[in-house]
Order: C-alpha cells, then structure tokens, then sequence
C-alpha cells in the first residue's frame, strides 16, 4: 500500500488478503448495480477494489473495442479503465494460485485464464494507448 | 422486531452462479415481510466458502451467520420469513 500513485484491489480475495494485512475493512457498494459486472467495493488506501477476472474481462474487451461509457452508469469494468487510461505506466502485481472454484465445469460461464487476459490488457495498453506496462507475477 | 443480517458474497463463483441476482434482495422484500425486521444487508468480497473442498454450492450468503449455501433469491426471501415468523 506504499505505492505511489492509484492503487487497484482486483480480486475479493486479493482484497481480503490487502484487508487482513493492513487491518482495513472492505465496503462493497450494493448500489448502482450492473448485472453483468460485480460490484465495486471501498477500502481506505485503495483507490478502486473490484471482483477479479469477470471485471479484468470485462477491462480488456472496452479497452480492445474502445467503447465510449455512458458516464452516468460506470461500473467497476469502467473505472478500472478510466484510472489505466489516465496513467502513464501501469504496475500489475499478479498472483499465480489457481482458483479451485473457477475449475468447476459446471460454471455458466468460461472464466478467463488470469494471466491471459493480463497479457491481453497489456498487450493493449501498450500498443493501442502507448502505456509503460510492467508485470511481477507473485 | 428481529433483527436479521444478510452477507451476500459477492465474488467470481458467487456472481455467476446467480449472486447478482440475490444482490437485489433489497428491492424485492415481499410486502408481507416489510416492516417486520430490521434487515440490513451487505456485500462481502469473498466469504471464501468456493474454495474449501466439502463440496458446497456456490452462491453462499449468510443470514445471521448460518450459510446458506446453493443460495437464490426465492431461497433467501424464504429463509427471512422463517426467523420473521418463528416467534
């Protein structure tokens, strides 16, 4: 959390972990909900926390198509990419455990591999919006 | 006038398996509950139930600490009205 400049929590886990360690709670905001995307949540020290790969998705596909928001409604998927977009060099901390849960073939849903849709964002902050990317896996 | 507390999960497995619409509860009280309980409800990040290995359902939420587990919105409406009435 002693990273200058804004900081991202993508991951409810990932928030739980950042929670646990700094002894700040997590607020998740039950308003303005989008169906399709998670909501957001708050924590003190974070300037977003979202839910994980439904909204890192969600990232990549406005980033590729380059979708103009209605700024009205943003949801998490949106402010993930307004904070990209207004930095110049963007730092992903990436953890590599593999979430059992995700595994599950009965999911109505394909969920993205993490680090695919990392790789894809960075692809895509690099070479469409000219961004400085760096990744540690950890 | 009970008070009941409704932790809704609001992570990956939870969200597709149907917690987005559970996050409506809200907004979807049947009139004949209204007003009978203090009901506050909250999102949590992840209650982290989808990983332990004991073979439970996503979505979980937690109505007064008792997970409820395969969870919808039907079940958590009707699971309010079972504290509401066992008076």
């Amino acid at each position: 959390m002693n990273f200058e400049g804004k900081k991202i929590i993508s991951g409810g886990t990932t928030a739980n972990i950042v929670s646990r360690e700094t002894g700040k709670k997590v607020h998740v905001n039950l308003k303005n909900l989008d169906p399709k995307i998670p909501p957001e949540s708050e924590m003190e020290g974070a300037d977003l926390v979202t839910e994980g790969i439904i909204t890192m998705a969600a990232v990549a596909e406005i980033l590729e198509k380059n979708t103009k928001q209605d700024l009205s409604c943003r949801n998490a998927a949106e402010k993930m990419v307004e904070l990209f977009l207004n930095s110049d060099r963007i730092v992903f901390l990436v953890g590599t455990k593999i979430n059992d849960a995700h595994q599950d073939p009965n999911m109505p849903v394909e969920l993205e591999i993490r680090r695919n849709i990392i790789k894809k964002i960075s692809v895509l902050l690099q070479e469409k919006y000219l961004k400085e990317v760096v990744i540690h896996y950890i | 006038m009970k008070n009941i507390r409704v932790s809704i999960c609001t992570g990956t497995a939870c969200f597709v398996m149907g917690a987005s619409e559970i996050m409506m509860l809200e907004d979807s009280i049947p009139e004949d509950l209204q007003g009978r309980m203090n009901l506050e409800i909250e999102g949590v990040s992840c209650l982290e139930k989808c990983t332990n290995h004991n073979r439970q359902k996503a979505p979980f939420v937690l109505i007064n600490d008792n997970l409820l587990e395969n969870a919808t919105l039907a079940g958590v409406i009707d699971a309010l009205r079972t504290i509401v009435e066992e008076e």
